[in-house]
């Protein structure tokens, strides 16, 4: 079963995120800090991480950095997902290396898509 | 504040999505209903909340543009795409004639797809089942790029013209559908043209159809 860990500081995005994954078979992990989604994700290496991006203390970009920056966990797929979309806050997450970008509200079938294709091409 | 005015929405239209599609059991006939009235009046609020928050932010000065050379016949054609399966479903045949002189053009992308969806959007709106819409798109002597959109639609009146195009104006007896759009849009499209120091016109025969017609100047 492909475990998807889940960075968010709201708890009803959180609640909306993990039912839709459990739903679908993932088994998840949570974290709703940055800091607390890079321990987590280097302790168990999860098959992709989903990332809020605005996040108190270390943002998602910044703790996405630290992901891919440490050798355990650097191939993770690693999803940006925020309710920002402006073209400015679209493009430093583009600028920043993200594998995905989903927005908020959650579309639900681009939402479920997108999570099937980056778990299915992960090794 | 965008965010703070879309997370609670996040989890309403979120929510009601998961429910609607059954991703944790059967619903009534009743409660599907009423998801999905949940759902899109969600879906309203959020169009709603975007469109006054890029209205605000043009009012104060704060919208930029994001300028690129693009192709305007593949922004066009990427336009209609989008509003196609909505005038299928009508019966509402719709046209392109480009002129062989248009081509590249500096410009917002996002903004100008955008300018040209809202015409789009409209038109099928306010076209009766069987209809037409032709889009066109030429340059005119003075170097201005020129893009405009012909429906057989309902048509406007005369004296309603000119309020068209500000906000949540909504004209005509026929609107009844009140949860259906929210005034803004050609609102929003005519400050996307004038920040590209364009123009925007109406032509309209009450009964017969209007044509919108946007017009900035050309740039490579
Ligand atoms: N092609 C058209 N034919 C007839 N009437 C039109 C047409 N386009 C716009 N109008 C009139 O102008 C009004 C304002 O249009 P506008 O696009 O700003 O708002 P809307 O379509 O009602 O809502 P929104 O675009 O925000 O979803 C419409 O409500 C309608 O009365
Ligand atoms: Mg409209």
């Amino acid at each position: 079963m492909k475990v998807v860990l889940i960075v968010e500081d709201n708890e009803k995005n959180m609640k909306l995120a993990r039912d839709i994954l459990q739903a679908k078979g993932y088994t998840t992990l949570e974290a709703v800090t940055g800091e607390e989604g890079v321990q987590v994700a280097i302790a168990q290496t999860p098959d992709l991480v989903l990332m809020d991006i605005q996040l108190l203390g270390i943002n998602g970009i910044e703790a996405f950095k630290q992901i891919r920056a440490n050798p355990s966990t650097q191939t993770i797929p690693v999803i940006a997902f925020t309710a920002s979309v402006t073209p400015t806050d679209r493009s430093q997450v583009t600028a920043a290396g993200f594998d995905a970008f989903l927005s908020k509200p959650i579309d639900l079938k681009e939402f479920v898509a997108t999570i099937k294709r980056l778990t299915e091409t992960a090794v | 504040m965008s965010h703070e005015l879309r997370t609670p929405l996040n989890a309403i239209i979120g929510f009601s999505e998961v429910l609607i599609e059954r991703m944790f059991g059967e619903l009534n006939e009743k409660q599907d209903d009423y998801l999905k009235d949940i759902f899109s009046s969600g879906k309203h609020l959020l169009a709603l909340i975007n469109d006054i928050l890029d209205l605000s932010k043009i009012e104060a000065g704060c919208m930029e543009l994001e300028l690129s050379t693009f192709e305007v016949p593949a922004a066009i054609s990427n336009a209609m795409i989008l509003i196609r399966e909505r005038a299928t479903q009508h019966g509402i045949d719709l046209v392109c004639h480009l002129a062989p002189e248009v081509g590249e053009q500096r410009a917002d992308e996002r903004k100008f797809k955008q300018i040209l969806l809202n015409f789009l959007s409209n038109a099928v709106k306010f076209t009766p089942d069987g209809g037409k819409l032709e889009v066109r798109a030429t340059v005119e002597e003075d170097n201005l790029l020129s893009v405009s959109v012909s429906d057989t639609g309902i048509g406007i009146a005369p004296e309603d013209q000119a309020a068209v195009f500000e906000e949540f104006r909504q004209v005509g007896h026929h609107y009844t559908n009140k949860n259906e759009g929210t005034g803004l849009g050609l609102a929003l499209t005519k400050r996307f043209v004038e920040l590209h120091g364009g123009a925007l016109s109406v032509r309209s025969v009450l009964g017969e159809g209007s044509t919108f017609t946007f017009t900035i100047p050309r740039q490579v």
